[in-house]
């Protein structure tokens, strides 16, 4: 059986994981973030939340975005101004999909950790005063990537079976890691 | 004519781009919101040369729409390009053996899916 402390070192270096992809990602729609630890429970006024559950067969848990509607109002691609949809539609859309893309890149990472969870479909909502309180079990923790618009939290949640171990990176799984904006043509081999 | 194709995606921001990207290229393009509402549209409409699609969606995800396709004579050859934040080898290698042509992972750049969406079409 794992110590705690050995599950304490994982989730530490899933979060190392996080925080790499979440500035990465960010930075790749054109807005640089700093990042510090923390985060809140309590929002006040108006916030946008994403969550997308995932699970492997030994750690499940959750990924969590939220901020304000100013801040995905800056990620939002320009494309989206023109449907005519409501505000609180294309928030909503805008945020899932960064907490979707942003659980991908963590994925990749962790595919050169042997380890591949499977992952949910965004649930997103645009509310006041929202409350979040921490799960009741397992491990979680805050991040705040702090932006020109404001702050966008991302919470991280896993609980960890017993015999949980991420396996050691190495040559080969690193370099078959898949990495964001590659494009293979299966047909002629390219990559 | 320019040829049609189908963006299918759960995040409307996805397609919104995809759409973009392929319509300033001269491309037509019909969307889709997951594999069901794809189905319905390939049904429905006229010839679509190549399908973009995501893999996790609600209702039904995008190799489960390629096993439909493959197994519906009408789509059995049409070519496409998984466009997802997935990049497991064995998803990759279970569509590759749906006979889907690509694997973008996201974010994409829209110069190489236009390139590869060209290449395909004007092999198909």
């Amino acid at each position: 059986m794992r110590t705690l402390a050995e599950q304490a070192t994982s989730f530490a270096e899933i979060q190392s994981y996080l925080v790499t992809a979440a500035s990465e990602l960010f930075l790749a729609y054109r807005m640089p973030v700093e990042h510090s630890f923390g985060g809140t429970a309590d929002t006040r006024g108006q916030s946008v939340m994403a969550v997308i559950g995932f699970a492997a067969e030994n750690v499940r848990g959750a990924v969590l975005l939220l901020t304000s509607r100013a801040v995905v109002d800056a990620l939002q691609p320009d494309e989206m101004r023109a449907t005519g949809l409501p505000e609180d539609v294309l928030l909503r859309d805008v945020l899932g999909e960064f907490a979707n893309m942003l659980l991908g890149r963590v994925k990749n990472q962790l595919a050169a950790r042997s380890l591949a969870p499977m992952v949910a479909t965004p649930t997103t909502i645009v509310g006041d005063d929202l409350a979040l309180p921490a799960p009741k079990s397992g491990l979680s923790a805050w991040h705040r990537f702090s932006c020109a618009p404001g702050d966008i939290f991302v919470r991280l949640d896993a609980t960890f079976e017993a015999d949980f171990a991420l396996a050691p990176e190495t040559e080969e799984t690193s370099s078959a890691r898949p990495r964001e904006g590659d494009m293979i043509l299966f047909s002629e081999g390219e990559r | 004519m320019s040829a049609r194709v189908m963006v299918v995606d759960d995040s409307l921001m996805v397609r919104q781009q995809v759409s973009r990207a392929l319509t300033d290229a001269g491309f037509a393009v019909v969307e889709a919101h997951d594999g069901v509402d794809a189905l319905a549209k390939l049904a429905a409409g006229p010839g679509v040369a190549l399908v973009v699609l995501d893999v996790n969606m609600p209702n039904m995800g995008g190799i489960e729409l390629l096993q439909s396709m493959r197994a519906n004579g009408d789509y059995a050859a049409l070519p496409v390009v998984m466009l997802t934040t997935e990049g497991q080898p064995r998803l990759m290698q279970q569509a590759k053996e749906l006979g889907a042509k690509g694997w973008i992972i996201k974010p994409f750049k829209p110069e190489l899916l236009v390139a590869a969406v060209h290449k395909l079409t004007r092999a198909a």
